[in-house]
């Protein structure tokens, strides 16, 4: 099928070719390029960084690295036609949505309407199947896949329509997260330390590469609609409160069903033989579960427009084609991914503790700055923080913050591995601790981008390699346990930027206070 | 050519998204004082992109008021830089300003240009580019000289003394613009209740610039 539309684009691009002014080509070629450049400086920092680890600290088999160099053509390929979608597609849907929703004008259609939209986009995610997958298996069998998917789904449901009153409301961001985090602080006393770290984890995978722009322009199109002085607050943190939602599921379940230890092996690693075979028999299997992760905003989408929205065909025909770019996007960037790049991740993880275990911090340090910025959502919410602030919050700004802050996260996730006395929550309380005070001394705004950012950064990328990466260090250190240390990675993943952002806010704060008025 | 405008214009300029900056730090080289910068969408005229949905791309416009004197050299050099002469690289162009607080210090009143009978329409636009945030103070002491409202959009600048970096990375405040129609008897006192209300003569306080308006529909006047 692909190959068809593929054939067919460029049957049209030819008989355009012959029939148009050269000046229309290049305005076509200059936008693809740089977006292709915009993609590139994205994903080249990680590819980079694993050929010269390749060079130096652990040389990887030839046919590994040119898996992997697929991976990253297919990543970048399949990164920038997902934006090309998502700005298109998923992002209108959004503002859409949100708009129809504000303008109900009752807080029970608000609350009742997020609470269909966020349950219905998560019960389809791929990496909650896979989540539900894991999380039976440490139980032992006791809990069933789909109670595990609908008591995510209603968190998630949960979390998005409060967070949606909360802007109509007017509620401020530190209070609302201060208060969830303290009810999770509470519920996490009851926890087990596994299910606490498997409960952390769930945020990061129910905050997908399709819902997270999703919910993004959610809150965006409310608080557009809403407008008023805390017009660029309200813009942000319907992320942050969203993946707090799996937390609170997870961590209910397992108090009720009284869930302790974690049981089950983790999955032995087998690394993947030949060069294009392990894409032959990805993509199938991703452009399939990519329909699932689609097909509720699809639906969701023709459903509104039936009854609400009632766009033009002009415009609904852009929509279709975004989402259609979305998914193309998506599912080659999965493939990249998962074909090539988590083997390399967790090689690297294992060449790497085995050389020299010191070096593990260090390395996971860099891999943590870089492989943030290949993540789809973290585009996303770049491009909207520039255009909620008219670009004063520029996108590097927020880049740079958000790479030491993953950057950090990996490195102690290292530390935590390589020495059994750190615990998990040793990071993790004083983390969200310090991002709850803070979030009472920077600018309302960053509150919002900080926990979204929490959100975002733990997305497909980092949720992959890193948590490969980390697995492949755990199997190669013998006090470590693959499964245990395995989960809680993305957790710190999750933690960090709250603290980076939210610095990154202070500075802004002292930095404007200089000014005159 | 027209000695009504006493050698000021409002330059624009609009390129692809993350030029903007560029261009700020171009014309600061060159000896301008501040600017603003807005976001917006612009089309791009491709069938191909047109049938993959790409119809429009985001877009910086940036604006400022010069003296024409400055102004030559720095078309030159946005020529130079951007590239504006070769297309798609962006278009700039200008328009006459009547009066500007920052650049006009021998503080000329308004009316006194304007009393040559030039505006036979009597309204002028006044551009009010403040910190966010003082919008409601710009219009309401618009309101009290007599204006019937105003409208506001939201960008990014700063002026010659603000200058502020981030990891190397320019800062540049958030802005208000506010636009307000005003009967021309009325620019004067409305400026000045603006001027006085924010002290726009204190630097990095704003900026007020009126322009001429040669055509206006939809405007009505409060019956006293």
């Amino acid at each position: 099928m692909k190959i068809s539309i593929s054939l067919n684009i460029l049957l049209i691009y030819t008989k355009i070719r012959l029939n148009t002014f050269s000046l229309e080509r290049r305005v076509f070629l200059n936008i693809i390029l740089k977006q292709l450049k915009e993609v590139s400086f994205s994903v080249l920092p990680i590819t980079f960084l694993v050929i010269i680890l390749h060079f130096t600290v652990v040389p990887i088999e030839t046919e590994m690295l040119l898996r992997f160099i697929i991976g990253a053509i297919l990543v970048i390929v399949g990164l920038g036609i997902f934006l090309f979608g998502a700005e298109l597609g998923v992002v209108p849907i959004g503002n859409h949505m949100g708009e129809t929703i504000a303008r109900t004008n009752k807080y029970y259609w608000v609350g009742i309407l997020g609470f269909i939209l966020g349950f219905l986009i998560t019960i389809a995610e791929p990496d909650l199947q896979i989540l539900a997958h894991q999380v039976r298996m440490a139980s032992g069998g006791i809990v069933s896949n789909v109670l595990i998917l609908v008591v995510v789904s209603v968190g998630v449901g949960i979390m998005v329509g409060i967070g949606l009153i909360r802007i109509i409301y007017g509620t401020p961001l530190n209070k609302m997260f201060t208060a969830v985090y303290a009810i999770i602080f509470l519920l996490g006393l009851k926890t087990s330390e596994e299910f606490l770290a498997i409960s952390v984890d769930a945020s990061g995978a129910t905050t997908g590469a399709m819902t997270t722009p999703f919910i993004l322009a959610l809150g965006y199109g409310v608080s557009q609609l809403k407008g008023g002085k805390t017009y660029e607050e309200d813009s942000f943190g319907m992320v942050g409160l969203a993946s707090a939602g799996p937390i609170f599921a997870i961590m209910i379940m397992s108090i009720v069903k009284r869930l302790t230890n974690i049981q089950g092996e983790a999955e032995a690693f087998v690394p993947n033989v030949g060069i294009i075979s392990p894409y032959l028999r990805e993509f199938p299997k991703i452009a399939k579960e990519s329909i699932f992760t689609l097909a509720p905003l699809l639906i969701l989408f023709l459903v509104f427009d039936k009854l609400w929205f009632k766009l033009n065909k002009r415009h609904k025909n852009r929509i279709l084609k975004g989402l259609l770019y979305t998914y193309i996007g998506l599912t080659l960037f999965l493939v990249g991914v998962n074909a090539g790049f988590m083997e390399v991740g967790r090689v690297m993880g294992d060449g790497i503790a085995n050389f020299h275990p010191v070096l593990l911090p260090i390395i996971g340090f860099l891999m943590g700055m870089v492989v943030v910025l290949a993540e789809p959502a973290v585009h996303v919410l770049t491009q909207q923080v520039e255009e909620v602030t008219s670009g004063y919050i520029k996108r590097k700004v927020i880049l740079i913050a958000l790479s030491s802050g993953i950057a950090l996260a990996v490195a102690m996730s290292m530390l935590r591995i390589m020495i059994p006395t750190v615990k998990l929550w040793h990071f993790l309380l004083p983390g969200f601790a310090l991002a709850a005070v803070l979030s009472y001394f920077v600018p309302p705004i960053f509150v919002g981008i900080a926990y979204d950012s929490g959100g975002v950064a733990s997305g497909p990328m980092t949720a992959t390699f890193v948590l490969a990466f980390a697995q492949g260090a755990a199997g190669a250190i013998p006090t470590a346990n693959v499964l245990i240390d395995g989960f809680g990675v993305i957790a710190m993943v999750a933690m960090t930027p709250l603290v980076a952002i939210q610095i990154l806010g202070f500075i802004f704060k002292i930095k404007s206070k200089k000014e005159s008025i | 050519m027209d000695s009504l405008n006493k050698g000021l214009v409002l330059f624009w300029c609009i390129m692809d998204f993350g030029r903007g900056t560029k261009l700020f730090r171009l014309y600061k080289e060159a000896g301008g004082k501040g600017g603003t910068i807005i976001l917006g969408r612009g089309t791009v005229k491709s069938e191909l992109l047109k049938i993959l949905g790409i119809t429009d791309t985001r877009k910086e416009i940036f604006f400022t008021v010069i003296d024409q004197e400055l102004e030559d050299a720095f078309y030159e050099k946005v020529i130079n830089k951007f590239h504006l002469d070769k297309p798609h690289h962006g278009i700039a162009f200008s328009m006459p300003v009547k009066y500007c607080s920052s650049i006009d210090e021998s503080t000329k009143s308004i009316s006194s240009s304007k009393g040559k009978g030039v505006n036979k329409l009597g309204y002028e636009a006044i551009f009010v580019i403040v910190n966010k945030g003082a919008m409601d103070d710009v219009l309401e002491a618009a309101e009290s000289a007599g204006s019937t409202g105003g409208t506001v959009l939201h960008g990014r600048g700063s002026g010659a003394k603000e200058k502020e970096t981030l990891f190397n990375i320019e800062i540049e405040p958030e802005k208000e613009i506010v636009l307000i129609l005003s009967k021309a008897e009325k620019t004067q006192a409305i400026v000045d209740a603006i001027k006085e209300r924010l002290d726009i003569e204190k630097p990095g306080a704003g900026i007020i610039f009126v322009m001429d308006v040669s055509r206006t529909v939809g405007l009505y006047e409060e019956k006293k």
